[in-house]
């Protein structure tokens, strides 16, 4: 298990690099810069704001600058990581025989 | 390949959370026969992997990136409905704290990411087997061909997904699938499929080596093709 954590560690340290590659995935970009008329894009809109995220783009709002933006995704990754084992072991402690 | 909210219209998002409900209801039927409380841990651990794995984005030749998903992987060590409920939380928590997927668009996410993916990678895996004496190398490449083929065929359905709006529900994603569907199979058939392909051999292979417990695990799933 120690190991196991070791390794999760390192890889969430290493989540940064993901930020390197340019550009973003294809058909995630922000209604805004869709190629519509604004009639068209206020549709859609009324669905994309249903909910706003508290850490869009896996980072802290506001840390744009410098190397602020890959210790945001650093830190979005340990929160990100906590809550999905806390959520999976509870689902799995409820499904699991003993 | 996480559709953002906006892209879908109301119909189409309806549509794959009630085609999501019964493969949702089946995994957790199966995990409550199979998954051993031993082993949630496990489960856990391979969740947070595929929620790590995903923010490794690479670079794509025509500008834009993809990433892994990691399904197959959990798919070969416990099973593809274990895939469908570990890849599910990482989804929810993308969608919810981090705004990668859209919320209307989480059952869509979760019908390519975690249905399509795990069983297209088990099954062709499961060929492996079937047809290779080696049960080890069938493992490594099979689970390492069946990465790469199930989330490139993920990513063809998220680009049917959002390429038919314009023509069921006009007003939501404007491209048609003419785009959206080479698009998204461009950047799988060259790097986010051999990413995940090659990563899911890779740590079999060490598994296997160094924790071959790890391949003993009882697989969540259906019996595909008597594997």
């Amino acid at each position: 298990m120690r190991k196991t954590i070791v390794v999760l560690a390192i890889l969430i340290l290493l989540t940064p690099l993901g930020l390197l590659a340019p550009g973003e995935a294809w058909g995630e970009w922000s209604i805004e810069d869709w190629n519509v008329s604004e009639s068209w894009k206020s549709v859609a809109e009324k669905i994309a704001n249903i909910w706003s995220a508290p850490l869009p783009d896996y980072n802290l709002p506001g840390w744009e600058e410098g190397a602020l933006p890959y210790l945001g995704y650093i830190i979005s990754a340990i929160i990100g990581v906590v809550l999905i084992v806390l959520i999976t072991i509870a689902i799995g402690r409820i499904l699991a025989r003993k | 390949m996480h559709i953002p909210d906006g892209y879908l219209g109301p119909v189409t998002c309806a549509f794959f959370y009630i085609v999501m409900v019964p493969i949702w209801y089946l995994a957790f039927k199966k995990a409550r026969e199979k998954l051993e409380s031993r082993t949630v841990p496990v489960l856990a651990v391979l969740s947070a992997f595929s929620f790590i794995f995903m923010m490794f984005n690479w670079p794509i030749p025509d500008g834009t990136t993809g990433h892994g998903v990691g399904g197959a992987l959990i798919s070969a060590l416990m099973g593809p409905y274990a895939a469908t409920i570990a890849v599910t939380v990482a989804l929810l928590i993308q969608a919810v704290f981090f705004g990668d997927g859209g919320i209307t668009a989480f059952g869509a996410n979760c019908f390519n990411m975690a249905f399509i993916l795990p069983f297209t990678s088990y099954l062709i895996m499961n060929l492996f087997k079937k047809v290779m004496k080696d049960e080890r190398k069938a493992t490594v490449i099979g689970a390492a061909v069946g990465g790469y083929v199930g989330i490139t065929l993920a990513a063809i359905f998220c680009g049917l997904e959002i390429g038919i709006q314009p023509f069921v529900e006009p007003g939501y994603c404007p491209y048609s699938f003419w785009l959206s569907v080479p698009a998204m199979a461009f950047a799988h058939l060259i790097v986010a499929g051999p990413v995940e392909g090659i990563v899911t051999g890779l740590v079999l292979e060490y598994l296997y080596r160094y924790s071959p417990d790890y391949l003993k695990l009882e697989k969540i799933g259906p019996k595909i093709l008597g594997v």
